[in-house]
């Protein structure tokens, strides 16, 4: 599973890395960053409830 | 779970929607109703007063809005500031101009620069390190009334603890000239109607100059303040005016919101006394009722925006020039999306209410809100689990669009004070 962000979408509301701190971080200037391209199966599910709770719905995520 | 929501607006007559005044205290103690009555309408509502404005309540109109700047332009006044109620034109005040030059009016791309300087600030990583003296200054509060047995929930707990954690966590403003800004307040000209940004403004001007004049010949603290004072825009620094004017939008998108939303939860505890039974016993639940809360009862109702281009919303034409209201408090009730919007839900999914707003003028403050609003909560449950909600409770628009109780008295049995010495937080 890989994880797209749209940077031009994310306005660093930080949900993504309230739930899974493993997958995302915010940059310097407060806006997401993906830690990994590639979600570890461990971290799938995790990475499913980010993607859900971002409200901008800025985070996709590919097989 | 389906704890109905508290019953304030029940039994209030069926308002006109297309005549919807948010300044109208009849329509602001009814809010809820309004805005389910234009839920039943559509997602795009007109409104004749102040010239004609579109009331925004759907989820996915708010969406679409909110973060198409380009088309919704921020660059905007509250109806009052520029239109009399029959709808005649004025030109903004002085007080209201220097706001349009702030974080919150600027649209992108001269927005980016501000906020990008600003968001450091807030993020959960810096925010964290305030936890402790939140809890500090909550029980601090508390101290100062447990022993009486009764207080009033907003003047004596939520109302100076959203102050205490802006001004000395936030702006380092040292907790004794709190009792200045207090004053202030104090002696803002009683307005039935709710005071309005320009009467704010006036009020607090002073007390932020002198604060910030202060600030400058400090040391620098390398915070919010030193970040407004060494940004800039296209190579030019902010102005002393607008640095200003931004600590005053701070304050007022800072203090009155997250101390209302403390207030309306426990208001609502107050009357549903087996959820606050169920949160008292097991505070790991708070995290979740607070976004339920927040989805409930974000204080911020409605935001402006102007239209900048001809475009169709929700089955509306809206015309370059229009007037919008975004209802984020309608669009986290919409009911395409929360089944019986209305009711308190626990288990509810709430990831997508918008009471902090979406784009790029989402607040910045949010995770300085939530922490405080659940370690207000969990102190406040902690301490004092059982209350009862007295007479006299008044709920009201506050500073144009944020809306809260102004008094909520409150009784419980008396309990000793945990701390020995006050740090000044009370007033
Ligand atoms: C529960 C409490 C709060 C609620 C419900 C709330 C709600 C909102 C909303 C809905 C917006 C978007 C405005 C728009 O779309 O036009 C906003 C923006 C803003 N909020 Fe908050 N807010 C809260 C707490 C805070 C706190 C604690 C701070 C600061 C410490 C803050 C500072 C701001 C600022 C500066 C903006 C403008 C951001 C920009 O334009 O880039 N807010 N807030
Ligand atoms: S939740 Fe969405 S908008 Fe917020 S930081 Fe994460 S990706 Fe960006």
């Amino acid at each position: 599973m890989k994880l797209v962000l749209d940077t031009d979408a994310c306005q660093g509301h930080a949900r993504c890395l309230a739930l899974a701190p493993d997958l995302f971080d915010l940059d310097a200037t407060g806006y997401a960053l993906l830690l990994v391209a590639t979600v570890p199966p461990e971290l799938e599910a995790a990475a499913r409830e980010a993607a859900a709770a971002c409200p901008e719905r800025a985070i996709a995520l590919e097989p | 779970m389906g704890t109905t929501e508290s019953d304030r607006t029940g039994g209030c007559p069926v308002h006109d929607i297309h005549q919807f005044d948010m300044y109208d205290p009849a329509y602001v103690a009814a809010i809820f109703d309004v805005f389910a009555a234009m839920h039943a309408e559509g997602p795009v509502t007109r409104a004749e007063p102040y010239g004609g404005w579109w009331i925004i309540t759907g989820h996915d109109e708010v969406f679409a809005a909110a973060r198409d700047h380009r088309t919704f332009s921020r660059q905007t006044e509250f109806p009052t500031h520029r239109f009399t109620r029959d709808g005649q034109e004025f030109p903004p005040n002085p007080a209201s101009a220097i706001m349009l030059r702030t974080l919150i009016s600027l649209d992108p791309p001269a927005h980016k620069p501000v906020r990008v300087a600003l968001n450091p600030h807030f993020t959960p990583a810096a925010i964290a390190p305030y936890e402790p003296n939140i809890r500090a200054y909550a029980n601090e509060l508390i101290d100062s009334f447990s022993e009486r047995g009764s207080c009033d929930a907003w003047l004596d707990f939520a109302q100076p603890l959203a102050h205490v954690v802006i001004f000395a966590e936030l702006l380092h403003c040292p907790v004794e000239r709190l009792a200045d800004l207090w004053a202030i307040i104090e002696n803002l000209p009683p307005n039935a109607n709710g005071h309005t940004v320009d009467d704010l403004l006036e009020a607090m001007a002073e007390f932020v100059t002198d604060f910030v004049l202060w600030r400058k010949e400090q040391p620098p603290l390398g915070d919010v303040i030193d970040t407004l004072l060494a940004t800039e825009i296209n190579g030019q620094p902010l102005s002393l005016d607008v640095v200003i004017a931004n600590v005053v939008l701070i304050l007022a998108a800072g203090v009155e919101t997250t101390g209302s939303v403390i207030a309306t939860a426990l208001d609502f505890l107050g009357r549903n006394t087996e959820l606050r039974a169920q949160l008292a016993a097991d505070p790991a639940l708070l995290e979740q009722a607070c976004e339920e809360l927040l989805r409930l009862f974000g204080s911020v109702q409605l935001q402006p925006r102007t239209v900048m281009q001809d475009t169709e919303l929700g089955g509306q034409q809206l015309k370059r020039g229009d007037r919008v209201l975004l209802a984020y408090g309608a669009a986290s009730r919409d009911p395409k999306l929360y089944e019986c919007p209305e009711e308190f839900r626990l288990e509810r999914d709430t990831k997508s209410h918008v009471a902090f707003g979406l784009g790029a003028h989402r607040c910045i403050g949010s995770n300085i809100a939530r922490l405080e609003f659940r370690v207000a909560l969990e102190e406040w449950l902690r301490r004092i689990p059982v209350y009862e909600l007295g007479a006299g409770h008044v709920y009201r628009r506050k500073i144009d669009h944020i809306h809260g109780p102004v008094a909520l008295p409150l009784t419980f049995p008396a309990s000793t004070r945990e701390t020995a010495a006050p740090a000044g937080v009370a007033r």
